[in-house]
């Protein structure tokens, strides 16, 4: 796992957070987080990397974040993770991941189209093999949400 | 409309015949287009001049010509042989020249008939239809009498005839060219059309993408079906090669990709590079099917007729990349771990689980502080400090000297924190190192467990199966399956145990033995047993008897036994029951070398039978 690799996603969140909502989210110390762990979020965006390196990118929010979220697009309050709650955290996790494409154009890498989990304390599969997974919280005015990373580095292991 | 003339004009056939024969097929029928044409026109002219009787039947025979001509066109083609019209040409331009037609000059009409003649029937016989014509033609001419056309000066004769020469000689002449010129014409396109035959097999079937890039960098009509398939679309030609490219590859491979291959149409480009500086020599990209597929392109220039192209050639190399990052991955991971596995071998076990326990401890607690965000920064970065270090110091001490260098490196990254405020960064590069040492004791203690469960089933195999008895099991087994006849086996009081370590091997090659000679010449197959009155099974029992200082060991089956004439032999080295040699009976040595085994570890064998009941065998061996 490369630092370098991350860092233009925590960028990205920034850039997306601040575009989308006004929001500066912080992005406060980072922890290991095993790979069985179950996530205590409700709603998460998957990003698929290939290529140099290989493995996860995975945003995770809790419910209340996520309807606040899209109440500030929709104009609208919420209090059910309905169609509106998928739409909006798939777009915010769409910016995000083509932003990051942006910060990481020096490394041979591909990102996939991201995908939406939604549920109370889902799981996240991840990576088969000795890949370790860092889980970097951001809090914001409205709420904490968690950027975790598992990436397996084949070029220099 | 268009292809209704020309199918007129080629009585249908076109495609059926050689180009030299199309053009005589569309002479021919203007010839008949013509002269109808100008027969209307004489009609028209006749019947004017109030000369109905000669025009009438002139408009008669011309209207009934085209009604036929195309009446016969409507249901089947027809065609007017070449060599028809020479004749009918001949009668016709005698038979004016004869006439003597309007003032004579209808001679003139003599000068076409080579060229006609030539051209439809070849340069030989429209040598020789030309030469006849000309000689019946002279002879009307200067013969006195013949025809009106005698009268004609004879300055005006010879002169025509001069120039009757003449016109022969040029269409001879023009009609070899043209032939020779038509022949070259065919030959070429055949030629082309073989080549294209062979281009297309190749590039139907070549597994690499070719193509050919044009100086805007659009694909060239001739590339391989190969390429669509990577590509994912069918028609290609004229599309941008970048294009196809953006999106799918890194924004970084893209933008050099593209001043690279504008390099290629530079007038002096730096040709020694080309090759090493190629930006797509290994690349991602994102296939038809939405994953990553590892291609290698290779680039060159071609100088064509038409100007320089670039030749591409790319191929899906996905899976010897996968296998070959799969290969360095296992062979990674199986250096550290023979690193590792070669430390540990020289730790005390309980020292070295004591610090995997220790370490992992400590690294939950400091994970458990990074994650709360509570802590103190400073606070935080001495916790950190103080596990770091004392992970270090245990690896140390039990000897994990690698693996103390590496977290050797994180301690000092912390110890610099107390220096300098952390940024999130730092924490994060610290995180990161913190992960891969957790990785590494992970595969410490992976390491550990398959070393103990071999350890385990070594102790396992020997604890649990008596090796003697899975021999005995394993005979019986093996010889069923040969036989086709199942054994029950009753162990109940056999215990392989009490048999001392020295007499183990003597044992399990006797009872081996014993089960051998039963299948021979003993066991029944269960009709045969019915018939006597056994059960269907046939019993083989075993059973060890404790006697002071001996051990008895009691072998018997309920087989047919053994024939009363027989069993005074049966120990003589050379004598045998069966019939013929087997597999498993007929060598006559068995039983003897049992006896002589036994007797020789100072033991004795003897043997009792009872005819239809079976064999008892009883085996005592001293203890000591």
């Amino acid at each position: 796992m490369n630092i370098r690799y991350i860092t233009p996603f925590i960028e990205a969140v920034e850039g997306a957070f601040d575009q989308m909502f006004q929001l500066q989210p912080q992005a406060l110390t980072p922890y290991l987080v095993k790979k069985e762990e179950i996530l205590d979020w409700d709603i998460s965006g998957i990003i698929g990397i290939a290529g140099e390196a290989r493995g996860l990118v995975v945003l995770s929010f809790p419910a209340d974040l996520a309807q606040e979220l899209t109440a500030v697009l929709t104009g609208q309050a919420k209090d059910t993770m309905d169609e509106d709650v998928t739409d909006t955290v798939g777009e915010l996790v769409n910016i995000i991941a083509g932003n990051a494409k942006k910060g990481l154009e020096e490394f041979r890498l591909l990102i996939s189209l991201p995908s939406i989990v939604q549920g109370h304390h889902h799981q996240v599969t991840w990576p088969s093999g000795p890949v370790p997974i860092i889980t970097i919280p951001f809090s914001t005015s409205r709420g904490h949400f968690s950027l975790s990373v598992g990436l397996e580095n084949i070029i220099t292991t | 409309m268009r292809k209704f003339f020309k199918n007129v004009l080629y009585s249908g056939i076109q495609d059926r015949l050689a180009p030299e024969d199309q053009v005589k097929l569309l002479f021919i029928n203007s010839i008949i287009f013509f002269g109808l044409l100008v027969l209307t026109f004489f009609g028209v002219r006749d019947l004017s001049h109030g000369d109905m009787v000669l025009g009438g039947v002139t408009l008669a025979i011309s209207s009934v010509v085209l009604a036929l001509f195309f009446l016969i066109r409507v249901t089947k083609t027809i065609q007017i042989g070449a060599w028809f019209l020479p004749f009918l040409m001949f009668g016709f331009f005698t038979f004016l020249t004869a006439s003597g037609g309007a003032n004579s000059t209808v001679v003139l009409w003599i000068l076409v008939y080579p060229i006609f003649v030539v051209f439809l029937i070849g340069s030989f016989w429209g040598s020789v239809f030309a030469a006849v014509f000309l000689a019946v033609q002279a002879l009307l001419l200067f013969v006195p009498g013949l025809s009106p056309a005698a009268a004609v000066e004879l300055e005006f004769k010879t002169r025509l005839i001069g120039v009757y020469a003449i016109v022969f000689t040029f269409s001879l002449a023009f009609e070899i060219i043209r032939l020779q010129a038509q022949k070259e014409l065919t030959r070429t396109a055949s030629e082309l059309a073989g080549a294209k035959v062979q281009t297309d097999g190749i590039l139907n079937t070549v597994t690499e993408g070719i193509f050919l890039l044009n100086p805007d960098l659009t694909i060239g009509d001739q590339h391989s079906h190969s390429l669509k398939a990577m590509v994912g679309k069918d028609d290609l030609t004229g599309r941008s090669f970048l294009e196809e490219l953006r999106g799918r590859i890194s924004e970084k491979d893209y933008a050099a990709a593209k001043d690279y291959l504008d390099m290629f149409f530079l007038p002096d480009p730096p040709w020694h590079l080309m090759e090493e500086i190629n930006p797509l020599s290994e690349t991602t990209i994102t296939g038809p099917d939405g994953l990553p597929h590892h291609m290698t392109f290779s680039f060159r220039s071609v100088e064509l007729s038409t100007g320089r192209r670039v030749l591409g050639t790319v191929r899906d190399v996905t899976e010897s990349f996968e296998l070959n990052r799969k290969l360095k991955e296992e062979e990674d991971r199986s250096a550290r771990q023979m690193k590792h596995l070669f430390q540990i071998i020289h730790v005390k076990p309980e020292l070295l689980l004591q610090f995997l326990q220790d370490a992992d401890q400590e690294i939950t607690a400091v994970n458990r502080h990074l994650k709360d965000q509570k802590t103190d920064p400073s606070q935080l970065i001495e916790e950190l400090f103080q596990a770091v270090h004392a992970v270090k110091g245990n690896a140390a001490l039990v000897g994990l000297s690698a693996f103390a260098a590496r977290v050797h490196a994180l301690e000092n990254m912390v110890a610099a924190f107390r220096e300098k405020k952390p940024l999130w960064q730092d924490f994060l590069e610290m995180t990161v190192q913190l992960s891969l040492i957790q990785a590494e004791l992970t595969e410490i203690r992976e390491l550990l467990g398959r070393m103990s469960a071999f350890q385990r089933g070594i102790e396992a195999s020997s604890a649990d199966q008596d090796l003697l008895l899975l021999a005995l099991e394993k005979a019986i087994d093996q010889l069923g399956t040969d036989t086709k006849l199942a054994v029950d086996l009753d162990i109940s009081e056999f215990q392989p145990h009490l048999i001392p370590e020295k007499h183990r091997k003597l044992i399990k090659d006797v009872l081996v033995q014993l089960v051998r000679n039963s299948y021979a010449h003993g066991l029944e197959h269960p009709s045969e047993r019915k018939t006597a009155g056994k059960p269907g099974r046939p019993r083989i029992r075993v059973a060890t008897t404790p006697a002071g200082p001996l051990l008895k060991l009691a072998y018997w089956d309920d087989g047919r036994g053994i024939a009363p004439e027989a069993l005074s032999r049966v120990f003589e080295a050379g004598f045998s029951t069966a019939a013929s040699v087997g597999l498993h009976a007929g060598r006559g040595v068995g039983l003897s070398l049992v006896k002589q085994r036994v007797e020789t570890a100072g033991g004795r064998l003897s043997l009792r039978s009872v005819q239809g009941k079976g064999v008892a065998f009883d085996i005592t061996l001293p203890l000591s």
